[in-house]
């Protein structure tokens, strides 16, 4: 790139390729034109809506040559993360949850996982080589789109996202016939249990790799597992969780030997 | 739990049991399949959890598997497990699958014609008893690092010690047996002396050949998180192509095929050039070596001295390194400086790249030189440590001896006081054991694949646990021929259809995983135990009692090998009351602990090397231990993270920093070696003009007999590719998704073409995965192998890769 063309400000660059290519189709018709002569009858033009090209618009990669750019595919789209407009959280709100609701969610969530503890798959085709756009919008959460909400991990601390997430639809290659398994997953609970009317619930799945209860029940959830007190943040408190969901406490229970072999 | 809530609990149970068998479904209408049904709360109280180590490679993450009526229903990592604490990778979250596909194999077959009938199990064994009676010397059986140590001890026990046969091997053999013989040259005895601690404590990590983000997630993650919570590693990978693991790392070393040799060759030279290699390590505990041009066969080769050994090195100068690898001379120096300081901590981790390999002792031997020389070796965090694929490739094979030329505990057949030995163990006449080491994997297919009277000595094969009709280099020469031969027979034990059992003659179908007991022994020198938890659909039964009913057949037959030295059956096993249990009735064989039995029989071999084992009673509750375990004076067994090294092996004697008990020199020092660089047998050339590499995914456990029975996984990844370099792909005028045709001198395969997708390859190579069993790989790799190891090569053979036009033909 000479440093000529790099003072260039983008608007004027975007004005010369446009006034470049004007010239270049004026004079492509020309020639066409020319060597074509004048048709015998006149045909009925079709109507032609030609799109204009916004002023900052960049250039599309044409299929062919999209396998030869090396820039990741949230670099230079826009809209970029930062333009992506993220609503304001109403942090006070009493969210409407109902047992619908809750079974819808719970429902949604069960389509991506194989038993309860698995993995969900991902519902998005991804980078195959890198982690590094996962993280671009699961590390705090996002809004992507009209009501897409892209969850934040609720293990940050573990980078290496595809060794336990899959996509879950492929897009390079013909569709196949998907292999016949019986295998029945461990159903996720619709709740915890509450010691009477009014106890707070208790904790209905493990909590193992679950390090911040608001990326599932914070402002940004599903109403119906939506916390209504997300300020106190220290759920725990008042929420039990329970050993026989955990499988830290799995295998504590035949000997206390165990519990010396890994807390010296 | 009341009445009303377990009846509906199970009805959500049944119903979705009917949907989902009743499920499958083409891609992108296929949520069905995947979903769970919903559960009233409270749920999951009623499911019995137990330990076991995953099924898969050979990491060996222990898993918590969650049983409900009789059936697997979920899986969690194991946060007892030290290798893994809680974590798993894709494939291990979804392991409780591999039970349950619709194909399971479930009563024996037997060939008519075309294809299969059902038989009984008492036929089957007849069959196969008759056969082996009829001409034992024509009987080879292959086995497998996926055998558990039981499973292993009975094959190896039947062939060597009943049938007095050598031809037994393991399909480690193609891909760990060159880490084997490295171990061997070096230090006098198998298996990395380091372990998966080395991962936590070093700041430098090079990977050779090696994509653990891939292939080893756990063990790469390991590594990862610690730069998550902000401590330094500097990652390094020296490699042919990129890869998820490349994405982490902060320097790419890029080199031509098979010049790693070269590599590490550079980075000896200016250790010594430089003099920062480890004077006092070296003085102490090093040798030098060379191989012996008299004879070159000898493994072990002939000394040489430090001074002959800086001759040796002379010409690899950096920039010498730089013209055969393409690797810059500057980087070549940045390894040699990194070498050269002692204050870095640097763990090198290879698996196949290093082993699959016509030089893989060779380089093997350069990269544990190159550690030792420096003395980057015996703290924490130095360590040069190859991985394993298999779950138990170390335990049943490299260990229990189920290769051709092994026996028990580091033993060899061809030494007669190592064959005396093994038989006063196994209870069994003096000169039972042959001194004849016995056909190597590729040798064994061969002779199958060759007319009977046409120098072809096997005519009956029993293959257990694994898939050779997928995984053979050169499938046309060492497999597929069978299929037009007379007199052949091919018996499989599997638990699903395979590229192997297609030619079987007999297909008897095998308990898996926890459907049996069993024991595995992973990279780490970890030695692993589960309990069976569910049972085995239809008729299928754990491998370990077919071979003792086979055993026990022949017994009846009057074959003298299958009686001991007392005359008794060589598989008795006595309840407590002294009674015979007959375990060769399937009905009996779970009224005894039979992998006990195997297991405290075979803990016997293992002293001698120094592998020492505790009773089978520690491993059960453990997550594994690491060998040698030796009992403490007050009757607890510790086990031992850092061999050789003073500060934590008990056979370290005399208060050493480091003793090479083992010695291959008796003066317990290690030996350094020098191997030169030299060319591969095949390289491309104007006719066949790319390299072929072969290699594994994430998602599919090496031939995808298992992973490729669960959706999530063969959904993330539904068939085999070709990965090409954009500009490869350019000059053939091909683009992503188009068909191109890879063909070598031995055949030829049709695959889409992917860039830029999982990996990418240099310029002039192409990578193919092997998982796919519709689309055979192997049809077209090398069979040329590591002289001493006989491991073939599956990472370089030359190819052409042509465009085959949209109409044109397509498999």
């Amino acid at each position: 790139m000479s440093p000529s063309f790099r003072t260039e400000s983008p608007t004027q660059r975007v004005i010369h390729i446009l006034l470049l290519g004007v010239m270049a189709l004026a004079l492509v018709g020309l020639v066409v034109g020319l060597r074509q002569g004048r048709p015998a009858r006149e045909a009925e033009a079709p109507a032609v809506v030609h799109a204009r090209p916004h002023p900052t618009a960049i250039p599309a990669t044409s299929w062919a040559e999209f396998d030869r750019r090396t820039d990741g595919p949230n670099r230079r789209w826009p809209p970029s993360l930062a333009e992506m407009r993220q609503p304001a959280l109403d942090w006070e709100a009493e969210p409407v949850r109902t047992e619908a609701g809750r079974r819808a969610v719970l429902a949604a969530r069960a389509a991506r996982r194989a038993f309860d503890g698995a993995p969900p798959t991902v519902p998005h085709p991804i980078d195959q080589m890198s982690a590094s756009s996962c993280v671009a919008c699961h590390a705090e959460g996002r809004w992507i789109g009209e009501g897409v909400w892209a969850p934040m991990m609720s293990h940050p601390h573990l980078p290496s996202c595809t060794q336990c997430h899959v996509p879950k639809e492929p897009t390079e290659f013909e569709p196949l016939l998907m292999p016949e398994n019986s295998f029945v997953g461990l159903a996720a609970p619709l709740g915890g249990s509450r010691a009477w009317e009014g106890a707070p619930p208790t904790v209905p799945h493990t909590l193992f790799m679950r390090n911040n209860c608001l990326a599932c029940h914070g402002p940004t959830a599903p109403e119906a597992i939506r916390t209504a007190h997300p300020l106190r943040v220290n759920c725990l408190q008042c929420h039990a969780p329970s050993a026989s969901l955990d499988p830290w406490w799995r295998g504590f229970d035949e000997s206390d030997d165990l519990l010396s072999a890994v807390r010296p | 739990m009341n009445a009303v809530a377990l009846d509906r609990r199970e009805f959500l149970r049944r119903s979705a049991l009917t949907a989902a068998g009743a499920v499958v479904a083409a891609r992108g209408e296929s949520a069905g399949a995947f979903s769970l049904p919903l559960l009233e709360q409270g749920g999951g109280d009623e499911v019995v959890w137990d330990k076991a180590p995953c099924r898969f490679c050979g990491t060996g993450c222990h898993v918590q598997v969650g049983v409900r009526d009789g059936r697997v229903v979920a899986i969690a990592g194991d946060p007892l497990a030290e290798v893994n604490r809680g974590l798993l990778c894709v494939k291990g979250y979804h392991v409780g699958k591999i039970l349950y596909g619709a194909d399971r194999l479930t009563t024996p077959l037997l060939r008519r014609g075309e294809g299969h009938v059902p038989i009984s199990w008492d036929e089957a064994i007849d069959l196969m008893a008759q056969r082996i009676h009829a001409a034992p010397d024509r009987f080879a059986m292959y086995g497998s690092g996926q055998w558990t140590i039981g499973e292993g001890c009975a094959a190896n026990k039947f062939m060597k010690a009943g049938l007095g046969s050598n031809h037994i091997d393991g399909n480690p053999r193609l891909c760990m047996s060159s880490a084997v013989t490295g171990f061997l040259s070096c230090y006098g005895v198998d298996e990395p002396a380091g372990c998966y601690d080395d991962l936590d404590a070093c700041n430098v990590l090079i990977m050779w050949g090696n994509n653990p983000a891939e292939m080893h997630p756990v063990l790469f993650s390991r590594v990862i998180d610690r730069r998550a919570r902000g401590e330094e590693i500097l990652l390094i990978d020296i490699g042919t192509r990129r890869t998820r693991t490349t994405d982490h790392c902060q320097e790419y070393l890029e080199f031509r095929p098979q010049t790693d040799l070269a590599i590490a060759n550079g980075i000896a030279h200016l250790l010594v050039k430089n003099g920062n290699y480890d004077r006092d390590f070296v003085a102490k505990y090093c040798n030098f070596r060379q191989l012996d041009p008299g004879q070159p066969a000898n493994m072990f080769g002939k000394p040489m001295t430090f001074e002959e050994y800086g001759a040796a090195l002379e010409t690899y100068t950096p920039e010498y390194v730089e013209r055969l690898s393409g690797v810059p001379a500057e980087k070549i120096r940045m390894l040699g400086d990194l070498f050269g300081d002692r204050s870095r901590r640097i763990t090198s981790l290879w698996c196949m790249g290093m082993n699959q390999h016509t030089r893989g002792t060779a380089i093997n031997c350069l990269v544990h030189s190159i550690h030792l020389l420096s003395g980057h070796f015996g703290r924490p965090g130095d360590a040069p440590t190859s991985l394993t694929g298999q779950p138990s490739a170390c335990g049943t094979v490299r260990e229990v001896g189920t290769l051709s030329h092994l026996l028990p505990g580091g033993r060899l057949v061809a030494n007669e006081a190592h064959r005396r030995d093994c038989e006063d163990l196994w209870n069994v006449p003096p000169g039972r054991i042959k001194a004849a080491p016995g056909y190597h994997t590729v040798l064994m297919f061969e002779k199958f694949c060759t007319p009977s009277d046409a120098g072809g000595d096997i005519d009956t094969l029993w293959v257990q646990v694994t898939n050779p009709g997928q995984t053979l280099p050169n499938l046309h020469r060492l497999f597929n021929r069978k299929a037009d031969l007379e007199g052949k027979f091919l018996i499989v034990s599997e638990v699903y259809p395979t590229a192997t059992t297609r030619l079987a003659d007999l297909i008897l179908p095998s308990a898996m995983w926890v459907e049996k007991n069993g024991m595995y022994g992973n990279s780490e020198r970890r030695t692993q135990h589960w309990f069976k938890m569910v049972e085995p659909p239809g008729d299928a039964r754990d491998d370990c009692w077919q071979t003792i009913a086979v055993a026990h057949r022949l017994h009846d037959l009057g074959h003298e090998g299958m009686k001991g030295r007392d005359g008794e059956f060589i598989f008795t096993i006595r309840d407590e009351s002294g009674a015979v249990v007959p375990i060769w009735q399937w009905q009996r064989y779970y009224d005894v602990n039979v992998d006990r039995h195997l297991f405290e029989e075979y803990r016997r071999f293992t002293r001698y090397k120094n592998k020492d084992l505790a009773p089978y009673d520690e491993y059960v509750r453990a997550r594994g231990l690491r060998w040698p375990v030796v009992e403490q004076t007050d009757g607890t067994w510790r086990e031992t993270r850092f061999r050789f090294a003073g500060f934590d092996d008990p056979y370290v004697t005399g208060g050493a920093e480091i003793q090479f008990y083992h010695s291959v020199t008796k003066d317990d020092r290690a030996q350094i070696w020098f191997r030169p660089y030299e060319d591969p047998p095949e390289m491309p050339d104007a006719e066949y003009p790319f390299w072929l590499d072969t290699g594994r995914v994430l998602e599919h456990w090496h031939t995808g007999t298992m992973t490729g029975r669960i959706p999530e996984l063969h959904r993330a990844m539904p068939r085999a590719y070709v990965e090409l370099h954009p500009d490869d792909a350019r000059d053939l005028g091909v683009q992503r998704g188009d068909v191109v045709r890879i063909e070598s001198r031995r055949g030829r395969l049709d695959l889409p073409v992917w860039i830029n997708g999982r990996g990418s390859p240099a310029r002039g190579q192409v990578f193919v995965p092997f998982f796919d069993e519709t689309r055979l790989i192997n049809e077209v790799t090398l069979d040329a192998n590591d002289p001493f190891s006989r491991q073939p090569d599956y990472k370089k053979c030359a190819v052409r890769v042509s465009r085959v036009p949209p109409d044109g033909e397509t498999r």
